[in-house]
């Protein structure tokens, strides 16, 4: 009988022992966790809310078979950066980023772009989004502008789309380097923080002219919603019917040439988190960049493919509607969501 | 570089991945052949234009009454004498339908193959200056995203405006 007793206290500590187990492998096997890489991109990606600095900068771009090389200098505030570009071809354009709207001064022309932010999401949405698209891994500690940094990659988890490679300080979160790669995984461009000084504070001054020299102008993009788009530019404005998967709908503008020709467009923004992809549609192919007759685009192919190695532009005329999509997708699919556009 | 084994693998299987027919672990294979090899990626491209262009036929209802036409015609007494009279040379008659068959076959591919030729989107890598300043505009959205190279987006910008301003001048 004591026997039995003992037996049956066994097996029932046993079974318990079993079940904390199982319970312990179903939590790290089905339960979303978070790892030591995620908190990190959690963190950088508020870093920039919170730090205050003044950087050398300098990129690396592979564009259409060669390497272009830009030096800039930035003055970043929790609510506002001044970007100038010293070499390359941006050199003379200042970019003022506040209040969710960019100013771009370009000293060659004695003008600034402004373009008004249309996001949607929020910085938290858009953070989800990016998780739930992309894996986060650690990939070691290096050192960028005299600063320890963890490396991490940021992997989509569907192959269409490009990774990044993030060198973000360890102690600030402040992301000192980007490498973009693209689809196949080749390096495309790669941006350095060479110097960065952090301080507590830096002149609002920097932040209100772009550099004193540039004429005001009106906003080249202004968010604006789809039947207001509609009405303005004379045709229906209709989203794609096909949108790659991982990307989600950020916004719509009405997007107007800067050469003041008057041209106008509907943008409509896509993103995963990560990357933007762009739905334009205007009137006709004879906008004012048109005016130098491209013998090509007058043929009026069903769809015309345009890639290098930072993105891929699809070009596709129905009927009085031309929709031009963009972004670093395989060819096959901007093409699918260029033809799906109604 | 894709492998010339690979792509008579991707070739194999093409029709099949157009129409939907293949599992994940292949389809995922065939992706990431795709993004690197464009020889599998135009042979892909025209097939998913001929089954466009055949999808857009459409399907058609026969006439009314036809099928009751076709049978009194079986059925009457001149068509027995018609096959009749027909009856002695039963190989001239299928010649000429083999003929007319081949016929159509080859007026259908070389039809298909022009039609596809001219559906399939071509590929530029030159500058693209119609489409610049819409690149421009699209970096500049991009330089919203949560880890944008904003040094970047705004450098192609830069170099789409350009090249854009560079075209305008010749």
């Amino acid at each position: 009988m004591e026997n039995s007793k003992l037996k049956l206290r066994f097996y029932i500590i046993a079974a318990l022992m079993i079940a904390l187990l199982a319970a312990v492998w179903g939590q790290k096997r089905f339960l979303p966790k978070t790892s030591n890489a995620d908190k990190t991109v959690f963190s950088a990606a508020a870093a920039d809310k919170r730090q205050s600095y003044v950087a050398d900068v300098r990129t690396s771009i592979f564009y259409k078979g060669r390497k272009i090389n830009v030096m800039s200098k930035m003055y970043h505030t929790p609510a506002a950066e001044r970007v100038e570009y010293v070499t390359g071809p941006p050199k003379g354009i200042v970019v003022i980023t506040r209040d969710g709207k960019t100013y771009s001064c370009d000293s060659r022309t004695k003008e600034t772009a402004l373009s008004v932010s249309a996001q949607a999401k929020s910085s938290s949405e858009r953070l989800q989004l990016l998780m739930r698209n992309h894996i986060a891994a650690l990939s070691g500690e290096a050192h960028v502008a005299g600063r320890q940094c963890q490396v991490v990659d940021i992997i989509p988890r569907d192959f269409n789309s490009p990774s990044k490679r993030l060198w973000i300080d360890k102690s600030t979160f402040v992301i000192l380097r980007i490498d973009d790669s693209d689809l196949s995984g080749r390096r495309r461009s790669s941006s350095e923080f060479t110097r960065i000084r952090y301080v507590s504070h830096l002149p609002s001054g920097l932040f209100i002219s772009p550099n004193g020299k540039c004429a005001a102008s009106d906003a080249i993009s202004q968010p604006l919603d789809r039947e207001a788009l509609s009405k303005r530019l004379g045709f229906k404005v209709t989203p794609p019917k096909y949108i790659p998967a991982g990307y989600t709908l950020d916004g719509y503008t009405l997007f107007k040439c800067s050469c003041k020709c008057g041209h106008e467009s509907a943008h409509i923004i896509y993103t995963n988190g990560l990357n933007t992809l762009s739905v334009f549609e205007t009137k006709s192919l004879l906008h004012c960049g048109a005016k130098v007759c491209d013998p090509s685009m007058r043929q009026s192919m069903d769809c015309r493919v345009n890639s290098n190695e930072q993105g891929q532009t699809a070009v596709i005329t129905k009927g009085k509607k031309t929709v031009l999509v963009i972004g670093n997708l395989p060819d096959a699919e901007l093409v699918k969501v260029a033809r799906s556009t109604p | 570089m894709a492998k010339v084994t690979d792509c008579h693998k991707t070739k194999a299987m093409l029709a099949d991945y157009a129409e939907g027919n293949l599992g994940w672990l292949a389809v995922r294979g065939i992706r990431a052949h795709l993004s690197g090899c464009d020889a599998c990626l135009s042979e892909l491209r025209a097939l998913d234009a001929t089954t466009r262009l055949v999808a857009d036929l459409g399907e058609r209802e026969p006439p009314v009454g036809l099928w009751n036409g076709v049978y009194n015609r079986i059925t009457s007494p001149e068509s027995s004498r018609d096959q009749m009279a027909v009856a002695p040379r039963p190989w001239l008659a299928s010649l000429r339908v083999r003929a007319i068959v081949t016929g159509l076959i080859i007026a259908l591919t070389i039809g298909g193959f022009a039609i596809s030729q001219f559906l399939t989107p071509r590929r530029s890598t030159g500058p693209d200056t119609i489409t610049a300043e819409y690149i421009e505009e699209h970096s500049m959205r991009a330089r919203g995203e949560l880890f944008a190279d904003r040094f970047t987006l705004t450098s192609i910008a830069a170099i789409a405006e350009t090249e854009r301003q560079e075209h305008g001048k010749l």
